[in-house]
């Protein structure tokens, strides 16, 4: 009887270090795979940087370039509009991109380094949508309110034309701005870092 | 003054030393008896041993050969060299840097300029040997009847000139058998006629550095493969192990 | 709580009699050896390939221009890509050394003798798939033995007299092997042959629990059974064999992690140097062998040199080649002894058993080599050996002396 109990005590230790060393094995083969679904070297690499002549670009128009595989919005703003970001501030969610994405030199009111200049990755932050530029002034659909700027077609999301989102719509944070710098008057580096690679 | 002295007499022992040593080796030299020795590459991973053939690559081999698959990234990662210090070494500081081991020569330029597109040795270790690779780089000789005025042992007409000599020395092609007698062709040594900046010994373990790169660099996961083995082949042990007590365990209820 | 969770499901789904039924009341003979593992091997294998192979499958561009970059890709740049890949590449070479000990077992034991036969048929055709999946395969890496290898095998369906060519030209949707073929070969090789495979596993391990598993002698244990009708040499296979398979899996993935992670390429055997260099087709390389699992049918197609009734030598080769495979699945009709297994079966069984054996051994050693008169000789003489195993055995089986087999195992 006391052999039987014994036996069966070392049967239960041994099926339980076997289910152990199972669970174990199958996270370790897990592992390998899980992790190759990860972004690689090859998606990390940064893309280098484009050039855009903004010269060209009308006032009150906005061109749009790709770059990192990003829409990229160019936005030549009127001294009007820049005069009104200030009014409606307190529709805003987050008028001092508090908790917005941008470079640091462009966490201001008209959200760019060159006032006229606003320059965004055209990317609703709610999910990835692309909105619409909409720059003029209380359209039939967008209503009394609308002071020009983006409108997300998706869930009905609203920016202003300093990309900032209004209050109650589903995105939660401003649009975000890349890094860019003026090489020239004119000339605009989309992705500028202070190292970048190029192919 | 005891000083001087001392230094005095190492002055003029060395002297002597010196010429004893120029006039053994000019006899040395005259003789041309001895073939030149090239002796066995030995497979090995050492990271030490392997950075020592990049900077050869970089130095001798990277202006005319590219190795397209492989980022500097990696070879920085791989080779723990930081990455501000590689950069600012091979990659000439800021700005926009390369990403793969390239360099600017076009397809079409190279062909004219070499005759041939230089391989691009990302795989070179795969396609060829390390062995074959290691002889290969020790059997350059001078030929006059070449362009470039070298000629390959292993690679007869290779349009790729010897770069490496000046370590090397200047090797010739020797018969074996004197004259003109039959059999001259197939009986072919190595002889070396001038001294490089390199002893033979040095040239050989910088081919060997170069070699252990070109081997990394045509499966760099090979580092990573050989660092994971002895744990996964461990573990398959311990369960193994296990597996076996738990199974003996279950048949002890089986009669024979 | 967890039984009537469990029980809820089992009735809508049978899910625990199904396992009870293969597994904890499936009855297996106890005498089952080593080379009975040889399936479960298979299996596990399988199942590595499969998995490995939807990884691969991601980072894999079926294009000229792309697919050995992309393999590249995977070797350096996808995380664990390259220990994903040389899983795969070094689970192809397992799967048929496994595959080869497998079909052994079953003809060493008579496995395939009634009521197995559909057992050894449909493992007949999944050998036949293994082999079509195995070959698209090794295209798709668009190295030069890859390019040179498909284009050498395409060319069989030349031989055929009359509508070769077009059938050829068919097979590879291009005069010669191009991006087409390439397409259309990764199209197969990851989703048309795998399915086939896997509904033939079914049936293979349907019909093999149906009639259950033979053993080494031989014995039917269904003719001995105890009072509840379970027979007497039988044990349930879960936990006998259970934790039998586990172990001799370990083992077997033991040495699947060495190779992987210290040989990948097995000195050659399993990635070839060759295919190191990008498909260029303007020069063939010295040496075109096929990797050393096809070698053995290879050397048969090599080794016929004449020409035959006005009709080519190449024609005869591969049609010898074509019927080499074939006659394996005429094997439970060839064998004609009254006892399964090889222990019970005369002399001449044994002697020719052994001959046979050898002979395709020294087949597979002459197909990895170069082609020299040696090798030919041999090759000739082991290609003799083996269609006389398989044509004269309706006659040595049938009037040998058997040794009387024993009631119990």
């Amino acid at each position: 009887m006391s052999r039987h109990l014994k036996q069966s005590s070392r049967r239960r230790f041994l099926v339980g270090a076997t289910g152990v060393m199972g669970a174990a094995g199958v996270v370790g083969v897990a592992t390998p795979f899980v992790c190759s679904l990860a972004p690689n070297e090859k998606a990390k690499q940064v893309r280098a940087p484009i050039k855009v002549d903004v010269s060209k670009i009308e006032v009150g128009a906005m061109v749009t370039v790709a770059w990192n595989g990003l829409p990229i919005w160019i936005l030549k703003r009127d001294k009007q509009s820049l005069l009104s970001l200030k009014k409606h501030e307190a529709l805003l969610a987050d008028p001092d991109s508090i908790d917005s994405i941008q470079p640091k030199n462009t966490k201001n009111t008209f959200r760019s380094v060159r006032s006229d200049i606003a320059v965004y990755i055209g990317l609703c932050t709610h999910l990835g949508c692309t909105p619409k530029y909409r720059p003029e002034l209380s359209p039939i659909d967008l209503g009394e309110n609308w002071h020009g700027g983006f409108f997300c077609p998706c869930h009905g999301s609203k920016f202003d034309l300093a990309g900032r989102v209004y209050k109650n719509v589903p995105a939660p944070t401003n649009l975000e701005i890349p890094p860019y710098r003026f090489i020239d008057n004119d000339l605009l580096e989309i992705g500028y870092r202070e190292e970048s690679e190029g192919v | 003054m005891k000083v001087l002295d001392d230094s005095a007499v190492r002055f003029v022992g060395n002297i002597f030393l010196l010429m004893g040593l120029m006039l053994f080796s000019s006899v040395g030299l005259a003789s041309q008896a001895k073939p030149y020795y090239i002796g066995e590459y030995e497979k090995n991973t050492d990271r030490d041993s392997i950075e020592r053939g990049f900077v050869t690559y970089m130095q001798f081999c990277a202006s005319c050969h590219k190795s397209e698959y492989v980022r500097h990234r990696r070879i920085s990662a791989d080779l723990e060299i930081p990455w501000e210090e590689y950069k600012e070494k091979w990659l000439g500081g800021a700005g926009n840097l390369p990403v793969f081991l390239s360099n600017s020569w076009t397809s079409d330029t190279a062909k004219e300029v070499f005759g041939v597109v230089p391989p691009d040795l990302s795989l070179i270790a795969a396609q060829k040997s390390p062995d074959w690779l290691y002889r290969y780089l020790h059997s350059f000789y001078a030929d006059s009847s070449q362009p470039l005025g070298s000629n390959n042992l292993l690679a007869p007409n290779v349009k790729m000139p010897n770069v490496l000599a000046f370590m090397q020395g200047v090797i010739e092609k020797q018969s074996c058998v004197n004259g003109d007698q039959k059999g001259a062709d197939q009986c072919i040594t190595l002889v070396k006629t001038e001294q490089g900046v390199m002893e033979d010994h040095e040239f050989s373990a910088a081919i060997q550095d170069l070699t252990n790169f070109f081997v990394y660099l045509s499966e760099p996961s090979r580092l990573e493969a050989e660092l994971l083995a002895p744990k996964v082949l461990l573990f398959i042990l311990v369960f193994c192990l296990i597996a076996y007590l738990l199974k003996r365990e279950f048949w002890k209820d089986i009669p024979k | 709580m967890f039984n009537a969770l469990m029980n809820w499901f089992d009735q809508r789904l049978p899910i625990l009699s199904f396992l009870r039924k293969h597994l904890s009341c499936y009855f297996v003979p106890k005498n089952l050896n080593f080379l009975y593992v040889f399936g479960i091997f298979a299996l596990v294998m399988c199942f590595s390939q499969l998995i490995t192979g939807i990884w691969l499958a991601m980072s894999y561009t079926p294009t000229t221009s792309e697919a050995f970059e992309s393999i590249q890709y995977i070797m350096r740049d996808v995380n664990f890509g390259w220990l994903i890949r040389h899983m795969h590449t070094t689970g192809a070479s397992f799967l048929f050394a496994i595959l080869y000990v497998h079909i052994f077992k079953a003809m060493l034991y008579g496995s395939y003798q009634k009521p197995r036969e559909l057992v050894w048929l449909f493992g007949w055709l999944l050998f036949a798939l293994f082999s079509a999946e195995a070959f698209t395969g090794y295209l798709l890496p668009w190295g030069q033995m890859s390019y040179w290898g498909a284009q050498v095998i395409t060319s069989l369906f030349e031989v055929i007299p009359f509508v070769g060519d077009s059938i050829a030209q068919w097979v590879r949707g291009d005069y010669t092997v191009s991006e087409i073929t390439l397409k259309r070969f990764f199209a197969l090789h990851v989703i048309g042959f795998p399915v086939l495979i896997g509904l033939l596993l079914f049936l293979h391990i349907s019909s093999l629990h149906h009639v259950g598993s033979n053993n080494p002698k031989g014995v039917d244990i269904a003719l001995k059974l105890d009072g509840k009708g379970k027979p007497l040499d039988a044990i349930p296979f879960h936990p006998y064999y259970t934790v039998k398979d586990l172990f001799y899996v370990l083992l077997m993935l033991g040495l699947f992690a060495a190779v992987v992670l210290y040989v990948p390429d097995f000195w050659g055997y399993f990635i070839e140097s060759d295919n190191a260099l990008p498909a260029n087709i303007l020069s063939t390389p010295d040496h075109i062998a096929p990797l050393w699992y096809f070698a053995p049918f290879y050397s048969i197609l090599r080794a016929v040199t004449y020409p035959l009734f006005g009709i080519e030598a190449r024609f005869w080769g591969a049609m010898l080649m074509y019927l080499s495979i074939f006659l394996l699945a005429l094997l439970p009709w060839l064998d004609r002894s009254p006892v399964k297994s090889l222990r019970y079966k005369g002399k001449v069984s044994k002697f020719m058993f052994g001959l046979f054996v050898i002979s395709f051994v020294s087949l597979g050693v002459c197909g990895v080599m170069a082609m020299n008169a040696t090798a030919l000789f041999i090759a000739q003489v082991s290609s003799l050996i083996y269609f006389s195993y398989f044509l004269l055995m309706p006659w040595f089986t049938k009037f040998e002396q058997c040794q009387n087999v024993p009631d119990r195992v």
